[in-house]
């Protein structure tokens, strides 16, 4: 009863709706509504990116130019797609900062197969799981976490600013080494 | 295959949505990331407006300053202004017999007042030429600067003859010096060189 009143009272409104009502009026209870549907799904993608010092600052960082650049909010696209394209830059400009970019520029050169380092052994799935993603080079990491953040390949090609086949092959090659060390 | 793929992804799929849980955001991180946004609303913009007031004020005390150090070296420094030729006034205050002086002197003005007499003096020395334009019974004698005609009388050309003060051949044309006393009068008549030019 209490339940159907407080959706009721606050229907489910779509982040787009949500993100357009905000950017006209700049009311906070809508971005309030918007960090918590999608606050959580953007600082996983930054801490697989970088770490948690990083990713905190990142995403708040993020959540300000959302503030900030709201009424250049385009409904045409998802938000999250948005959200998570202002992130990237912003992750990006603070690596250029921090001179971890070059790392980063380096991976880029595709790596067919990496050499994943032994795992130590556990038979805990969760353990295993984090270590290859830790292991995995940064751009097939990153396409990997978009992927299952519930992008799409074009999305992802579009956020990333690659090709689409480029995302293929780095998903491709990151589902590889998962399947190697866990299996089906 | 397909099935077995399907089984992979959702398997992967859980194992992303644990690690997820682990590595999500506490309320307060949440809350921490609209304290930014407060934060700078309560800190007040460095718009233009401050900037122009900064600037401002920042002139209002480069310019007190300026005066303050300005007063300050013409207070411990007075002999420089002393010696500065710019004074035209000064005032000399004494005591003189228990009486109380006070003797105001106008540097600038002492200067014009000796130019004027010099120039009076000059002007005196030209006047004390002049040519001889008409000789009948009284003489007309024209100023070098051609502004005072001098009229010498009869009886004064006989004075002047008899004390020997009168230059004898004196022709109409001629440039004549006139001699004075300290009253003022002429005392004598001489025909100076006519190769001097009048001045003036």
């Amino acid at each position: 009863m209490i339940l159907s009143l407080k959706k009721w009272l606050n229907p489910e409104i779509d982040a787009e709706t949500l993100m357009s009502r905000y950017a006209k009026s700049g009311n906070n209870d809508l971005l309030k509504r918007l960090i918590e549907l999608h606050a959580d799904d953007l600082y996983h993608y930054l801490i697989s990116q970088s770490d948690i010092e990083l990713a905190k600052d990142i995403s708040q960082k993020t959540w300000l130019k959302v503030i900030d650049k709201r009424e250049y909010y385009q409904s045409s696209g998802t938000f999250k797609a948005w959200l998570f394209t202002v992130a990237r830059n912003a992750l990006f400009d603070e690596m250029r900062k921090l001179q971890r970019f070059k790392l980063i520029v380096d991976q880029n050169i595709e790596p067919e197969l990496i050499a994943i380092k032994p795992l130590e052994h556990n038979e805990d799935m969760n353990i295993k799981f984090r270590q290859i993603l830790e292991q995995l080079p940064f751009v097939q990491r990153e396409a990997f976490v978009l992927q299952q953040e519930g992008f799409s390949i074009a999305q992802i090609a579009d956020i990333t600013q690659q090709k689409i086949e480029t995302i293929k092959t780095r998903l491709r090659y990151a589902k590889l080494q998962f399947k190697q060390h866990i299996g089906a | 295959m397909s099935h077995h793929n399907d089984d992979f992804d959702t398997k992967l799929n859980q194992l992303y949505k644990q690690h997820k849980n682990q590595n999500k955001l506490s309320n307060i991180d949440k809350k921490n990331l609209l304290l930014g946004d407060e934060k700078r609303k309560s800190t007040p913009e460095f718009s233009w407006v401050n900037t122009l007031q900064f600037s401002l004020a920042a002139i209002a005390l480069f310019t007190l300053f300026n005066l303050y150090f300005n007063e300050q070296a013409y207070l411990t420094s007075p002999e420089i202004n002393v010696k500065s030729a710019k004074i035209s006034i000064t005032e000399i205050h004494y005591l003189e017999k228990n009486t109380y002086h006070k003797k105001i002197k106008y540097s600038h003005q002492q200067a014009k007042e000796q130019l004027a007499q010099a120039k009076e003096t000059l002007k005196n020395q030209v006047l004390f030429r002049g040519r001889l334009i008409n000789k009948a019974d009284d003489w007309y004698i024209a100023s070098c600067n051609k502004e005072i005609l001098v009229q010498v009388n009869a009886s004064l050309l006989q004075q002047l003859k008899t004390n020997k003060t009168l230059d004898n051949n004196i022709a109409q044309g001629d440039l004549l010096a006139f001699k004075h006393n300290s009253k003022g009068e002429i005392i004598a008549l001489l025909k100076t060189d006519n190769m001097q030019q009048c001045r003036g």
